[in-house]
């Protein structure tokens, strides 16, 4: 099954959750989603759905100056960042059961 | 990775990404680049190759981006009255259409471009040496042989196919080759009104390959004589029916005996069908 057809949907709960567990910058983000065993994520899809996220007022952002390189601007979950993802993680819940269960029972009728 | 190395790259590519935000309003673009020179340091500095290689080419990552940032896909759209945005839409996008679909044709037409080179050489052959025979159409012969003649045509096709998939390496290549197809091309057209003229004698380059069943091989016809007795041994009823498409016939029969000898007929009027070519 392709993976990036799936990420597609989930990709604002991923990086909610990433988000919600420390407050991160673009690329640690990406690698942090990486980390977490999805690895198919495309960086941009990543940028673009932080930035969509704060335009949408579910995040905030500072910027951290940092010694070796450039400045980095940091993103962290707000009131209406935590509500989504609290949201998001119930209607994840509940369509991953019926998946579950859905499939379970086709696995049960195969030989 | 050597510093200017990958300054270079990250330039090149975040004026690549850059350009297909061109249309975005001012606000959502800088929102949007706003972290892009440090996100491809980070991807540089990480995986040290090409950033293609991790990113893709800078038009996918833009349209990525765009997408998953929940702004509308990439348009060239015109400022204008909606009915002229929409004008220039269809315009554009059949532009688009045809351009995508002569890409595509472009096979078709290097196979066609060695047909029509053969057939454009037997033309011209034809033309300055009568002697050498008519084109023959829709197989041209070569030195009298079809069999020949599909031989030549086959390596023909062969070559342009060959030519065509290999890019033209210099300028003058390029050139070369434009004013080649247009010749061919414009040489097909000159066929193809040709053909339209139902082969009048006067402007025809080509001549349809006799029918041994309605002329003898070798002699020589003037127009209705063999086919008259065949009309009337014809049952009644398929007789007015026949009668037009002989009517076809014994004209091109008659282009067909004046360009095939338009100067032993004079010449050697009195001469032996076996003798005339």
């Amino acid at each position: 099954m392709d993976t990036t057809q799936l990420l597609k949907g989930v990709l604002d709960v991923a990086v909610l959750a990433v988000v919600s567990e420390r407050d991160g910058y673009g690329y640690d983000v990406v690698r942090r989603l990486r980390a977490a065993g999805l690895e198919d994520v495309g960086d941009a899809s990543v940028y673009g759905t932080l930035r969509r996220l704060y335009a949408g007022g579910h995040l905030t952002s500072y910027v951290v100056p940092s010694e070796e390189g450039p400045h980095r601007k940091y993103y962290s979950l707000n009131d209406a960042g935590r509500a989504l993802l609290v949201e998001s993680a119930k209607t994840w819940r509940s369509f991953t059961e019926a998946m579950n269960a859905l499939l379970q029972a086709d696995g049960g009728e195969a030989p | 990775v050597n510093d200017t190395v990958a300054t270079d790259e990250i330039a090149r590519y975040a004026a690549a990404v850059r350009a297909a935000f061109a249309d975005l309003p001012g606000g959502d673009r800088e929102g949007l680049l706003e972290d892009l020179e440090d996100h491809l340091r980070e991807v540089l500095s990480e995986t040290g190759g090409p950033l293609e290689e991790r990113l893709g080419p800078p038009d996918a990552y833009a349209d990525e981006l765009r997408s998953s940032a929940g702004l509308p896909p990439r348009s060239a759209a015109p400022p204008g009255s909606p009915g002229l945005r929409l004008a220039w839409h269809v315009l554009q996008r059949s532009g688009r259409a045809v351009r995508d679909l002569l890409v595509e044709l472009r096979p078709a037409w290097w196979v066609a471009r060695g047909y029509l080179l053969v057939l454009l050489v037997n033309a011209l052959f034809a033309r300055l040496l009568p002697s050498s025979g008519p084109v023959r159409f829709p197989l041209p012969a070569v030195f009298g042989s079809q069999a020949l003649g599909l031989l030549t045509v086959a390596a023909a096709v062969a070559a342009s196919v060959a030519l065509g998939r290999r890019r033209a390496t210099s300028a003058v290549g390029r050139r070369l080759r434009r004013v080649g197809n247009l010749a061919v091309a414009a040489f097909a057209i000159a066929l193809l009104l040709d053909l339209g003229r139902n082969y009048t004698p006067s402007s025809s380059l080509l001549v349809p390959e006799v029918r041994p069943q309605t002329v003898a091989p070798g002699s020589t016809v003037l127009p209705g004589t063999t086919t008259q007795p065949r009309v009337s041994s014809l049952p009644p009823t398929t007789q007015a029916r026949t009668s037009s498409t002989v009517v076809v016939s014994t004209t091109t029969l008659g282009s067909t005996a004046t360009t095939l000898a338009p100067a032993t007929s004079e010449a050697h009027g009195t001469t032996t069908p076996t003798s005339t070519r």
